[in-house]
């Protein structure tokens, strides 16, 4: 049994039969550090502690001690960001802007059994595009740093997918507008995005996270447009949300097509089967996404994506094909072409490399990849 | 007043995990340590998933571990009166 599929097991552990068992006997050193790497990067290292509890994964009392280590450093970082969290929309709720919990921080609490079984590193909320400026202004007074400058004096509000800022803590807090970058991002709904939330409790005070069906698409996204290689742990998201009798597919469904996100939602659910194996997702849904037929815009949105061999810069680029109107899609080119002076100046203070550079790198090794 | 009878609860302004051999717990006010738990301190904490009076606590935990009443009582006190003085536990007297 190979490391990976030791690694998709862990990340499948308790859900049904596993499409690949775990080895008879404890495997060597070096490939358990391994396994409790790639599983800690994956965001899954409480499902190896489980299935080691239940004695379904073996291994020596060494083994267990290294992996017992490893996951009580995830969970040390976890309350550390819980409570800068709480901290964050607790100025946030002073200035009056409300704010939704994306993500790890609100999954683990309310979707997998247990908060201890998901890790996360950062902080994601979601900011309504009228409050982000006020929003970064609020936390920066607090001592919060923001990685970089706005792109232009309106990108945040108008174009940003998220604005990172950093705690003395160490805490990343990522403010977000929408959930994904590029074409697919713009066609998110905000409004729609920001209605029904769901309320859960962190250390006593009530926060609220996007609804059952948000929660779920979101993690659809995490799996296709949201990263060139996905972490297993949004597709554990993704099962541990649709799971139960009354989650509601057909909501889900509409909901993807109104966005015009269908074709990632599909490509989402064909995935979970082959990251955590069979039975993990509604038999309607799964029928549903095996018979689906995007349209056009969405297919040819998709190719602009890393997950379908696209770039960063075709992923920004491709945001022009979101936009609706001939002056949002200038301003959008504008902004990403032309930043602003303090924008560029902070690029070269912090040795990041000229954009344009990047990009026409990006673009030339794309066009001679047959 | 009886202190058996006050009602012990985990204290509410808590952020903290559950791991098979300790328990996590640091408290939301700014600058307080992450306070890490093992032994005892996690069967009470355990116990307390639902608030209780000190005499159930006890009562509870002597079924638990087949102990008698008196011994765990010579443990558990000062345990929680610990947990409490760090912020971990809130207490509510008999009336």
């Amino acid at each position: 049994v190979s490391n990976e599929r030791t690694v998709h097991s862990i990340a499948a552990y308790g859900l049904t039969a596993l499409t690949h068992p775990f080895p008879d006997a404890p495997i060597p050193a070096a490939q358990w550090t391994q396994v409790i790497e790639a599983s800690a990067s994956h965001r899954t290292l409480g499902y190896a502690v489980r299935a080691v509890e239940d004695g379904a994964l073996r291994a020596t009392d060494a083994q267990v001690e290294q992996l017992h280590e490893a996951h009580a450093r995830d969970m040390r970082h976890a309350v550390v960001l819980e409570r800068e969290l709480l901290a964050v929309v607790a100025l946030l709720d002073e200035a009056g802007i409300p704010a939704r919990v994306l993500k790890g921080a609100a999954v683990a609490h309310l979707d997998h059994d247990d908060p201890g079984l998901r890790s996360f590193q950062d902080i994601d909320l979601l900011i309504a595009p009228t409050d982000i400026d006020r929003a970064v202004l609020t936390l920066a007074r607090s001592g919060y740093r923001r990685d970089l400058p706005a792109r232009t004096d309106t990108w945040d509000r108008r174009f940003a997918k998220d604005i990172t800022l950093g705690a003395s803590s160490g805490a990343e807090i990522d403010l977000h507008r929408t959930l994904v970058p590029g074409a697919f991002g713009f066609r998110i709904d905000l409004d729609a995005l920001w209605a029904e939330g769901q309320p859960f409790e962190i250390g006593g005070r009530t926060m609220v996270a996007l609804s059952g069906i948000r929660r779920a698409l979101h993690a659809a996204y995490a799996l296709t447009a949201g990263e060139a290689t996905p972490r297993l742990s949004a597709a554990r998201d993704l099962m541990q949300i649709t799971r139960g009798d009354d989650f509601d597919v057909d909501g889900l469904i509409a909901l993807a097509t109104s966005w015009r996100a269908d074709l990632l939602l599909g490509e989402a659910v064909r995935r979970v089967p082959r990251d955590l194996g069979q039975g993990c997702v509604p038999p309607t849904l799964v029928h549903w996404a095996e018979n689906h037929r995007p349209d056009r815009w969405q297919q040819v949105a998709r190719h602009t994506y890393r997950f379908a061999g696209g770039t960063n810069t075709t992923t920004l680029l491709g945001g022009v094909l979101g936009l609706r109107s001939t002056g949002q899609r200038a301003a959008y080119l504008r902004g990403l072409m032309f930043p602003d002076h303090p924008y560029r100046a902070a690029r070269r203070a912090a040795h990041r490399p000229a954009e344009w550079r990047t990009g026409a790198r990006e673009l030339l090794r794309r066009t001679r990849t047959p | 007043v009886d202190a058996a009878h006050d009602v012990i609860a985990r204290g509410e302004a808590l952020l903290w995990r559950r791991l098979p051999d300790r328990l996590l717990v640091l408290p939301a006010r700014a600058g307080a340590e992450l306070i890490t738990m093992s032994g005892t301190a996690i069967d009470v904490w355990d116990e307390l998933e639902q608030p209780q009076t000190v005499h159930e606590l006890v009562t509870r935990l002597a079924v638990r571990f087949a102990a008698p009443a008196s011994v765990v009582e010579s443990d558990v006190v000062p345990l929680v009166e610990g947990l409490e003085r760090q912020g971990l536990l809130t207490r509510t007297a008999s009336p």
